[in-house]
């Protein structure tokens, strides 16, 4: 499982290096996932963001949804997943199943140079 | 055994592309093989199916694809899936063969999209795949016959010519 985390502010930034998050690799996704993100100290008055950037992910199947929302739900609530550059089939995945309302979406993922991209 | 075993990884993915129709393939039932599967049908109807619905082709085979290999075989990676797609009636008439179980109830799930409530630790992690099969079909078919399983639809699409 290839993720990249780099923490910009606030907001710890996860960019997927695979292309699919399918039903092959949903298990490994959230194990990594939870590697990724250190514990946080506790819920503070603000969740902090976790940016799960998927400009380099063109599929996403239902087990790969679902363990998205899984991610969302093991982070809560001290961090907040929100994500990143949904490519076409993703976001059509999202929208479809009404899970682009959960999620707080970026059309693209905060760089070191600008604060938020939403 | 070993010969077993040399046999089983050559015939794990066969593409036909002459018999049956512009596309056919033998698959085991793993998930490594149903993305290798998707691969393939995405390289071979790139350029005549629409970006757009050749997305939607391979997220509806990915979810009848995965039924199969999690649900028919409950994980028993022998099993032979065949696939075959026919550009007809207007669309892609996709027909799935296993030699799975059947169905619980004698026909696809009649699922519904997961209520989505407001509480993070309610919120769905499955339930979705037959949802968005349903959305994208017409003419939904499952039969049992001779232990086999048959489940055919058809995915519309908006410019495609019969061949």
């Amino acid at each position: 499982m290839n993720l990249s985390s780099r923490q910009i502010g606030d907001a710890l930034i996860i960019r997927v290096g695979e292309a699919r998050i399918d039903s092959l690799i949903a298990i490994q996704f959230k194990d990594a996932m939870r590697a990724a993100v250190p514990d946080a100290v506790g819920p503070g008055p603000e969740a902090l963001p976790v940016i799960l950037d998927l400009a380099g992910v063109n599929f996403v199947d239902s087990s790969g949804l679902g363990a998205i929302v899984a991610v969302m739900k093991f982070l809560a609530p001290a961090r907040r997943l929100e994500l990143a550059a949904l490519q076409p089939n993703v976001e059509r995945v999202f929208r479809l199943t009404r899970m682009d309302g959960v999620f707080t979406i970026h059309d693209q993922a905060p760089t070191d140079g600008t604060q938020d991209a939403a | 055994m070993p010969r077993e075993t040399e046999a089983a990884t050559v015939t794990e993915q066969q593409v036909d592309r002459d018999h049956d129709g512009p596309f056919a393939v033998t698959l085991r039932s793993t998930s490594e093989a149903v993305r290798r599967t998707l691969a393939l049908i995405t390289e071979h109807f790139a350029g005549s199916v629409p970006d757009a619905e050749l997305g939607m082709l391979e997220m509806v085979l990915a979810e009848t694809l995965n039924n199969v290999v999690e649900h028919a075989m409950s994980g028993n990676a022998r099993g032979q899936v065949k696939l075959r797609i026919l550009c007809r009636n207007g669309g892609l008439d996709c027909t799935i063969l296993d030699n799975g179980l059947p169905m619980p109830d004698g026909e696809p799930p009649r699922t519904t999209l997961p209520e989505i409530g407001r509480m993070i630790d309610d919120l769905p992690e499955g339930g979705f795949g037959w949802s968005l099969i349903r959305m994208h079909v017409r003419d939904l078919e499952y039969r049992r016959q001779d232990g086999i399983n048959v489940l055919r639809f058809l995915l519309p699409l908006t410019e495609m010519a019969d061949t």
